[in-house]
């Protein structure tokens, strides 16, 4: 494993193009282009204001930058061709956690929408912004929407504050409505799976249900207790390698002030033997937004594994076997999980906590890595190279690559868990 | 209680042992108990015993005590005391025969009496203890019933408070369930409210957002609208279509077709899987038919001609072409019929397996003891069996023996043959037969025995005579050689010490057991002991003095004793049974019946084995 050397970056912007081929970061209103393989700077814009979003076009031809401060207040959606002077606009959007959603192979786009205290769903044809479908849904406070990956089935929730997700065909039909519970808060976080044939919800309670796509019903679902009895499932336990500093970084929750000296110190996985106990966070109930529940959930490029992240156990990746229906690995690390991304060409995962560390699983092992370079290199966030190979690594003030080598390398790499490279 | 009673016997038993021993002693001295018992059933009223016998009869008045005494006896029906007079004028002179047998059989009345007596006494004394017993009884079960009686109350109060604390419970669940359905009707009002308020507030932020959408669209500032300054050019340089009918039509047909390409694939995908199932399905029913199939077939193929045979199977492959060209079709009476047919077999196959399980769980645990088991079972069936069969054939010798007999006895004299051919008397001269026999053999044996004796008291005599000649020799020798004597009269002292232990030895446990066994025996005297002595006699042929003088006594008395016992052939026996001849004697009722009944026990014991050994 290797990593090139440390980019200056700010507001966490860095993004590959979708053909894989550059690198694009910013850097305060500089926007700068990179060759992925050379690293070399192709193109340097300047902008006249703080980027504050960047965007690539499908063709990886083009990159949007925004700056909202140079914005001004728009209630609708305005579509600018790039290519003819037309403009299109839509009214009514709602602002709400993800109420836009593109098919992936982008030929259509699925709104959410407020008109008159109603929630309704509009279904446009991307190629000429036409209304294909509008329909109302029966929710509450429609809180999201997100598209089947083979772009036929809509999954729509509701707000946190009631559980339900209603499944609508591309053509407006309801296809079904699932609740699981009532009186509570509901669902946190929704995925498909890659073959569409799953659709993941992570609710307040601390559970992911799995639907299928042929009844709609639920198939099984995946608890999150703090305690793993089975002795079947491998526990990796992150742990530090210098024996001196155990006791200081055991605490919990680990000083954000002390990740800085200790950032040098190595660390590596350990088995634990069951019944493991995992750190828990007694969430706080007369709060807005607590720490409770799924907050994340992630299908494995080929379907095979779900990861997921419960709130109350911020620690902790669990990874389940989707074949089985069962929890297969659970990783807890010694600081809450920031983020995972699976790889996406195979069953990998990457993990960050904000350390100086970035973790890696696969169904062989998990290794953890030393970001090197002189000072401290806080990974916030990652992000994958489509082809799997390398893997950006996002700190608060720079960047950089990690490369993966593929192949029997990476056998090797995986070879036995707690393995450190 | 039929158990209780059975516990308690030992002791009972032992209690009237020890009442037996009791009155034995008080029998001590039978004298004085005589006088007594005779006195106070005659003349209640006396309290001085001793002084009113004394007193009964003095020398002036023997006349007139024994008129009494005559007139008493006489009116309990004993013959007169005197002679019968031969003259009226003739002084009537006193029957010394008759006193005596009146005394005799006064005597024999009062043995009676006290035998009588005692059983009574024994009687009682049973009684008495049963009744402790029983009253011992009630009172636990007095006691036991008490306690169950509390314990019954107490687990009535238990009873209560549990149905007290249920209730309780009850009454909170209904509580707690009241209480969670007016919580859940706070939460449904709530979100109610909730939804009103958000409408409420929906509805005033749209209009701030009209308001802010008129100002906005009012100022028409073109300058703070967003503006594309460069147009990108389309790489195949065609210009965008038109919205129309046409295009709205062609995304509806579109979309229709994204729709039915992916029904049309999960359609595909389903049927492959249900090909799959269904090939699975038949292999399953096939694999099924065929390991259920041979245990039914067989017979059913033995029964039927080869050509049946061939054309059912032709018929079954057919009907199986058929079914198969059908599942294609997957109409759904097919489908039901495969279903059955599969649960039908299944049914089977785990009614099939289960039963083997079965089997296979006997086996196992069969096999998990030892098989030891198994075999020592089959040896103790095998032994039964045996036993069984030398059983019959005892029987069958014996009814063969009897025939034998019964031939020979029909041979000898015919006048007992229409005797014989009655059963009863047949089994009872066989009987007598064998014990006859029996008796002869023991009768045998005896004199051999006795001869033995004889021969052993002669030779002793002979030893005796040679030992006397030697000690005379050995005197005079002395009194010709003073210088040797010392040397030659310490051997001398030696040998004697060592006989004289020998002998003490034997007459301590000679002596010992009589004193231990039966205090009565000492008063009786030699009778007992040279019962003993005969059985050590033989053991012991010592030259001992003790034994010498004993030993014409044993040869006279020994003939008594096996004169009263005849059939005994052990020693020990010998010995047991003479001393129950003596108690009997010493009237003991209780422990004679006890002792006798275990001699014959042990008798038919011994009878039964030595029926056993051939």
């Amino acid at each position: 494993m290797n990593f090139s050397e440390v980019f200056k970056l700010s507001s966490l912007l860095c993004k590959f193009s979708p053909d894989g081929k550059y690198l694009a970061s910013c850097v305060q209103y500089r926007l700068v282009i990179r060759d992925v393989n050379t690293l070399q700077i192709l193109q340097l814009y300047t902008c006249l204001d703080q980027i504050q979003h960047i965007e690539w076009s499908a063709d990886s031809l083009f990159i949007l930058c925004a700056m909202y401060k140079r914005g001004l207040v728009q209630l609708r959606i305005t579509v600018w061709s790039l290519c003819t002077k037309s403009v299109s606009y839509i009214k009514y959007p709602k602002a709400c956690q993800q109420g836009i959603a593109f098919t992936r192979d982008g030929r259509y786009m699925a709104l959410a929408e407020r008109r008159d205290c109603k929630d309704h769903v509009s279904v446009f044809v991307c190629s000429d912004w036409q209304l294909l479908r509008h329909f109302d849904t029966e929710t509450q406070d429609l809180a999201g929407i997100e598209w089947a990956p083979n772009g036929c089935v809509l999954a729509v929730w509701d707000t946190c504050l009631e559980y339900k997700v209603l499944l609508y065909s591309l053509d407006g039909r309801l296809l079904s409505a699932y609740c699981a519970y009532e009186w509570s808060l509901g669902v946190k976080s929704v995925a498909w799976s890659p073959s569409s044939q799953f659709l993941a919800v992570g609710s307040y309670d601390g559970k992911v249900r799995i639907l299928n796509h042929v009844t709609w019903k639920m198939i099984t679902e995946f608890g999150h207790p703090a305690t793993v009895n089975n002795p079947k499932i491998v526990v990796y336990k992150e742990a530090e390698k210098n024996p001196r500093l155990a006791l200081g970084r055991l605490a919990f929750p680990p000083p954000r002030a002390a990740a800085g000296p200790a950032s040098t110190t190595e660390s590596k996985y350990e088995v634990a033997s069951a019944p493991v106990s995992l750190q828990a966070v007694k969430p706080v109930a007369d709060r807005a937004n607590p720490r409770i529940g799924v907050g994340a959930l992630a299908f494995s490029p080929d379907n095979y594994f779900l990861a997921t992240r419960s709130d109350s156990v911020p620690n902790a990746v669990w990874i389940w076997d989707i074949q089985k229906l069962r929890l297969f690995v659970v990783l807890e690390q010694l600081c809450p999980v920031r983020s995972f991304q699976w790889d996406p060409q195979q069953p990998r995962l990457a993990i960050c906590t904000g350390g100086s560390k970035v973790y890696l699983w696969s169904p062989a092992g998990c290794v953890s890595v030393q970001v090197p370079g002189e000072g401290d290199f806080q990974v916030l966030s990652l992000c994958w190279h489509f082809s799997g190979d390398s893997l950006a690594l996002l700190s608060k003030d720079h960047f950089c690559l990690c490369f993966l080598e593929t192949g029997e390398r990476v056998g090797t790499a995986f070879g036995r868990p707690g393995d450190h490279t | 209680m039929g158990e209780w009673m059975t516990v308690t016997d030992p002791d009972l038993s032992s209690e009237s042992k020890n009442i037996c021993q009791y009155t034995s002693e008080t029998k001590m001295s039978p004298s004085s108990l005589y006088s007594q018992q005779v006195l106070c059933s005659s003349i209640p009223l006396s309290k001085n015993v001793h002084s009113f016998f004394s007193a009964f009869c003095t020398e002036e008045n023997i006349e007139q005590s024994i008129s009494y005494l005559d007139q008493e006896l006489t009116t309990f029906g004993f013959p007169s005391l005197y002679e019968e007079s031969k003259g009226k004028d003739t002084k009537r002179e006193l029957n010394i025969v008759a006193v005596l047998n009146c005394m005799n059989e006064l005597l024999v009345l009062q043995r009676k009496n006290l035998l009588a007596q005692e059983n009574v006494e024994t009687q009682n004394l049973k009684l008495g203890s049963d009744m402790d017993h029983l009253q011992n009884c009630y009172a636990k079960l007095k006691e036991q019933l008490e306690t169950s009686r509390r314990e019954m109350i107490g687990l009535q109060e238990r009873d209560r408070q549990l149905q007290c604390k249920n209730r309780n419970l009850h009454q909170l669940l209904k509580n707690e369930k009241d209480e969670v359905q007016k919580l859940q009707n706070i939460i449904a009002s709530r979100a109610t409210q909730y939804n009103h308020d958000m409408k409420r507030k929906e509805r005033e932020y749209n209009k701030l957002k009209e308001r802010l959408h008129q100002l906005v669209m009012n100022k028409k500032d073109k300058k703070i609208a967003m503006e594309v300054l460069n147009y990108v050019g389309r790489a195949d340089g065609k210009r965008g279509s038109w919205r129309t009918g046409k295009t709205e039509a062609r995304n509806e047909d579109e979309m229709y077709k994204i729709l039915l390409n992916d029904y049309e694939y999960r359609q595909k995908q389903i049927l492959m899987e249900n090909a799959e199932l269904k090939k699975v399905l038949q292999q399953m029913k096939k694999e099924m038919i065929s390991l259920l199939s041979p245990q039914k077939q067989k017979p059913r193929e033995r029964a039927d001609d080869s050509t049946g045979t061939v054309i059912s199977d032709a018929e079954e492959d057919a009907g199986e072409l058929s079914r198969e060209s059908m599942w294609d079709l997957s109409c759904e009476t097919v489908r039901e019929q495969l279903t059955n047919s599969i649960r039908k077999q299944w049914r089977i196959l785990k009614s099939h397996v289960e039963k083997l399980d079965n089997q296979v769980s006997k086996v196992h645990l069969e096999g998990f003891n030892d098989e030891d088991v198994i075999s020592r079972q089959d040896h103790e069936q095998e032994t039964e069996k045996l036993e069984l069969e030398i059983q019959q054939c005892k029987e069958m010798i014996k009814t063969q023996q009897q025939l034998l007999q019964q031939q020979l006895a029909t041979a000898c004299d015919d006048d007992t043959t229409s005797l014989l051919r009655d059963c009863y008397l047949l089994e009872e001269k066989e009987r007598l037969k064998e014990e006859w026999s029996l008796f002869k053999e023991q009768k045998k044996n005896f004199e051999k025995e006795r001869r033995s004796f004889t021969d052993a008291a002669i030779r002793l005599g002979l030893e005796r005579k040679a030992f006397e000649e030697e000690r005379a020799s050995w005197l005079k020798q002395q009194f010709l050689n003073m210088t040797t004597f010392d040397h030659q009269n310490s051997e001398n002292m030696k040998l004697f010490s060592a006989f004289s232990g020998s002998s003490d030895r034997d007459s301590l446990t000679v002596h010992s057991r009589p004193w231990q066994k039966k205090p009565h025996g000492v008063s009786n005297g030699s009778p007992v002991c040279t019962s003993k002595l005969t059985k050590s006699l033989p053991a012991s042929p010592s030259t001992s003095d003790f034994c010498q003088t004993r030993s014409c006594a044993s040869a006279h008395s020994s003939i008594n004793v096996l004169n009263i016992t005849p059939e005994e052939t052990k020693p020990n026996q010998v010995g047991r049974e003479g001393t129950n001849q003596k108690w009997s004697m010493a009237s003991r009722p209780g422990s004679q019946e006890g002792c006798y009944s275990g001699c014959s026990s042990t008798y038919t014991n011994s009878h039964v084995e030595k029926d056993d050994l051939p």
